[in-house]
Parts: structure tokens; C-alpha cells; sequence
């Protein structure tokens, strides 16, 4: 199928400089392969060519016709939906009233998103750390050094360019390492344990902190964080965190159920040591989320921790 | 502002057509972290500065980096990163 | 309905409408892309443009984001936007960037074994190994 004109002048205007890079080899090979396959047979199999062409061509335009049509019906939907962003907006019902009128006062933070993800809808958001757990086992389980998954080739590969790395560092990089690691780290902590009170929260602070590791391995090496991060300490935070988290979980819909009083005070709204389990919520929640993002980090380049 | 919320909207959709357009990965990339900056405004202006910052910290930081990290082991394979020996 | 009034009611809707399109273009780009790397980017849209259609229906126009700035004052439903979408969100991003580490380790894994990243050519060789 050949392009039009104007569909390859917009693909040679967004690839910029990028052009006339070649082709991988695997796809010419697959191209004389299937005519040779083709030449040395007979007859019937060019038909049999031919007929599968068309019908992945008549299955792709009528997929195309599908989508169009989605969209057609989609918009439709939309522009009979009831206004939203406006004062009559049907979301604006009894659940976001009780939400905002109580929260402050039911849970004791200011930030009202924390409050939910936290608190009304805790089992929630504990399920979802385990799904960041599950992700970042089964990275490991995919691309972790073993047996089957490592060539001799790979790791003299990997060697060799850890020892150019070691050799030639990057100043530029380390520079800039040395001015913005403390930034990151500070702020990732600040937006961490100030998740009750500003925008933030555990997800945002944790990927901080993991971006400001990841940006340390890249400008220092591998070696220099292993001496404070490694196997060990990865899991001991990474499972400690989720079992913290668990726990107090499983504590506050006990008393919760069980009408009984809860240990954790809600304290003044507006000051730091406030709103009950959300502070040690975000901040086990922040270390899981580091940990998940260093792993799949390392886990993409070197296949190890 | 209404103006800045269509130019913003526009600016989505013609990365989504973009990504569809290009023939190699890494353009592929800047055009993802250039949809991520884009939402992560719209968040802000839907009155959402919790998913801005998680935004602009997952989506354009961490998710850059795995994108990059998978073109680079692909070129390894490739062979490509021998010719620097 | 006039042709008028639709495009007046798209104009108010129009984040839900960007949403809509912006989920289409990614399905399409799901299906027709033979890259595997296209596939999983062409997903994360889909993620963004649901995410889109949730968390516009939460805001009013006016309204203040959902921090309360004065707490003895009492709250009320005039002043801040509805937190319950953003709350539900701020999840699924996380979410959708552990799909997205799974789906780069599969296509990695694949890679090593086939040396390509087109589906099609996967496929076939897929094929190929089972016959021989």
C-alpha cells in the first residue's frame, strides 16, 4: 500500500532530522523469504497470498469504518450529556456534599483528595500497592539475570560498559547531580509528609525519591548506591511498607466497625502531627512507590539491583 | 482562558495523531513527555493540583525514563552500542 | 436539535469531547500499529483520555480546588470542586505506569527471542518455530 504525498511530508516533518536511518535486517530477510516462499510454489498459494491480503484489507478498512463510526456515536453522547462545569452539575450530588462538609472534621485533613484515598476508600488504594508490588515482581520475574535469560555476550556487553562508565565521567551530569539530589530529596520529603495538608501525597513524593536515586545511580554508578541500597534493604523497606500499611488498614476498619476509639488522634486541621493514619499512610505508601520505581529502573538496565 | 483550554486540548490530540505518524522510537518518546507536560496543565486547570504533581512526577518523569531504558537495550541488542568500543 | 446546538453543547463539553477523541485515536493506534513500543504509548492515551472524562466531570467552573485553606471555617459544597473523581485518578496513574513497566519487560522479552519488535513478524516466526 502505497502513501499519499502529504502523509509522507508529515512524517518526514514530525521525524526532523531522523530520516533515511535504515531499516532493521530482520524485516528484509522476512520480505525475500516470503517471495522466494512464494516462487517456489505453485499457483495455488500466490491465490492463497492474495486472498489473505484481501481480507486483511477489507478487515482493516472496516475497522476503520468502526472506529469512525465510535467516534460519531461518542460525540453524539456528548453533546446530549447534561453541562457539566456548571452549578447544576448532577456530580455535585449528596456523596461529594458529605465529602467536603465532613471530611474535614470525620477524618481531620485538610486535603480532601487525601482524605479519600486514604480513608473513605483506604481498601482501595491499599489494592492498589499491591498491583505496584505485582508490577514490580513480575518485572523482576521478566528481566531479572538468570539461567535462561542471560547470554555470555550480555554480560560482557553490560561489563564493558559499566567500564567506560567508571572511566569517563560524565561531568556535566555529576555536576548537576551534586546541586539538584538534595533539591529532589527535600522536596520529595516535604511533599510526602505534607500530604494532609497541600497537594502531594505519597504517590507524587515517592516517585521523587526514586527519581532522585535513579538520577544518583546514573551519575555515580551502580556501586555507590548499592552501599546503602541493595537486595536487602530493598526488600526489608519494600515489604516492611506494605505490611506497615496492611496493618493499619486492617486496624482502622476494626475499630471502625466495632465502633471503638481509634488511638490515632486527629489533632488540629492545618498542623503537621494531624489527621490520624494519613501520615503514616503516605509515608509507607511513599517508600513502596521509591522502591517500585528504582527496581524498574534497574531492573530495565542492568537486570539487577 | 477558554482559549488556553482549547489550545491545550488541540495540543493533545494532534500528539496522540503524531505518535501514530512517526517512524522511529525516539521522536515517539519526546512526543509522549510532551503529552504528559500538556495534561499535567489541564489537570491544574480542572482544579486537580493532586494528579498535576503526580502527573508531572510519574508520567513525565519515571515513564520517560523505562521508555528510554527499552529503546537503548533494544539498540544493545541491536548491536549499534558495539560501534562505541 | 439543531446542527448549531450540538456543536453550542460540544463547546461546553469540551473536555469530554477531547476525551472522546483522544480515546478513539488510541484505540486506532492500538490496532493498527505494528510496533509494539507504538502499541503500549498508544494505551497510555487511552489511560489519559478515561482519566480526562472522570476528572472533568468532578470540576465547576469558579470553584476552588478541594484544599481547604481556612479551617474553621465550615466547608462548603459552593466553594470547592468535587475531590471524589481526582481521588479516583490519582490511583489509576500509578496503575497505569506498573502496566506500563509490564508491558516494556514483555516486549523486551520478546525481543531477545524474536529480534524484532513488529507483531507481525513475531507472529510468523512464532509459526515458523512451531512447524519446524
Amino acid at each position: 500500500m502505497k502513501a499519499p504525498k502529504w502523509y509522507r511530508k508529515l512524517e518526514q516533518w514530525v521525524e526532523g532530522d531522523a530520516r533515511d536511518l535504515k531499516e532493521p535486517k530482520a524485516h528484509d530477510e522476512s520480505i525475500t523469504e516470503s517471495t522466494r516462499k512464494i516462487e517456489n510454489h505453485n499457483g495455488p498459494s500466490l491465490i492463497r497470498a492474495s486472498r489473505s491480503e484481501l481480507i486483511s484489507a477489507v478487515s482493516r478498512i472496516s475497522a476503520v469504518i468502526c472506529c469512525f463510526v465510535l467516534l460519531v456515536v461518542m460525540m453524539f453522547t456528548v453533546a446530549f450529556m447534561p453541562t457539566t462545569s456548571t452549578e447544576s452539575n448532577v456530580t455535585m450530588n449528596e456523596t461529594a456534599k458529605r465529602y467536603i462538609e465532613q471530611g474535614m472534621d470525620e477524618v481531620g485533613a485538610t486535603n480532601l483528595v487525601a482524605n479519600i484515598i486514604l480513608v473513605y476508600r483506604g481498601f482501595d488504594t491499599y489494592g492498589e500497592s499491591c498491583v505496584l508490588f505485582l508490577g514490580a515482581t513480575a518485572v523482576i520475574m521478566l528481566l531479572a539475570n538468570d539461567r535462561k535469560n542471560e547470554t555470555e555476550k550480555d554480560r560482557a556487553a553490560q561489563r564493558l560498559s559499566d567500564k567506560l562508565d567508571a572511566k569517563i565521567p560524565n561531568q556535566v551530569l555529576v555536576d548537576v547531580t551534586k546541586v539538584l539530589m538534595p533539591v529532589l530529596l527535600l522536596y520529595g520529603a516535604y511533599i510526602l509528609c505534607n500530604g494532609h495538608l497541600s497537594p502531594g501525597g505519597g504517590f507524587a513524593g515517592g516517585s521523587l525519591i526514586g527519581g532522585a536515586m535513579i538520577l544518583c545511580e546514573n551519575a555515580y554508578g551502580v556501586n555507590k548506591v548499592r552501599t546503602f541500597f541493595g537486595h536487602t534493604v530493598y526488600h526489608a523497606v519494600k515489604v516492611g511498607a506494605l505490611v506497615f500499611y496492611a496493618a493499619l488498614i486492617m486496624y482502622t476498619i476494626f475499630v471502625g466497625s466495632n465502633g471503638l476509639e481509634n488511638i490515632f488522634p486527629k489533632g488540629t486541621p492545618g498542623s503537621l502531627l494531624s489527621a490520624g493514619i494519613i501520615l503514616p499512610i503516605n509515608i509507607a505508601v511513599g517508600l513502596e512507590v521509591a522502591c517500585t520505581m528504582y527496581a524498574f529502573y534497574t531492573y530495565f538496565v542492568r537486570g539487577e539491583l | 482562558m477558554v482559549a488556553i483550554e482549547y489550545l491545550l486540548l488541540i495540543g493533545l490530540i494532534v500528539c496522540a495523531i503524531a505518535v501514530n505518524v512517526t517512524k522511529h522510537l525516539l521522536p515517539t518518546v519526546i512526543i509522549s513527555v510532551t503529552f504528559g507536560t500538556m495534561l499535567s496543565v489541564v489537570w491544574l486547570l480542572l482544579k486537580a493540583p493532586d494528579l498535576a504533581i503526580t502527573e508531572a512526577a510519574v508520567g513525565v518523569g519515571i515513564e520517560t525514563i523505562l521508555y528510554l531504558m527499552t529503546i537503548r537495550k533494544v539498540h544493545h541488542f541491536e548491536g549499534i552500542g558495539d560501534e562505541t568500543e | 436539535m439543531s446542527f448549531l446546538q450540538l456543536l453550542h453543547n460540544l463547546d461546553i463539553n469540551r473536555y469530554e469531547a477531547a476525551a472522546v477523541c483522544l480515546f478513539v485515536i488510541g484505540l486506532c493506534g492500538l490496532m493498527f500499529n505494528r510496533n509494539l513500543f507504538k502499541k503500549i504509548i498508544s494505551m497510555e492515551f487511552m489511560d489519559a483520555a478515561i482519566f480526562l472524562f472522570l476528572t472533568c466531570n468532578g470540576g465547576v467552573i469558579g470553584h476552588l480546588a478541594p484544599i481547604i485553606t481556612d479551617p474553621s471555617a465550615a466547608p462548603s459544597i459552593e466553594v470547592y470542586t468535587n475531590p471524589l473523581p481526582a481521588g479516583l485518578v490519582l490511583t489509576g496513574i500509578v496503575v497505569s505506569v506498573s502496566f506500563t513497566a509490564f508491558g516494556l519487560a514483555l516486549t523486551l522479552r520478546l525481543y531477545k527471542k524474536y529480534h524484532t519488535l513488529n507483531i507481525d513478524e513475531i507472529i510468523r516466526k512464532m509459526k515458523q518455530s512451531e512447524e519446524y
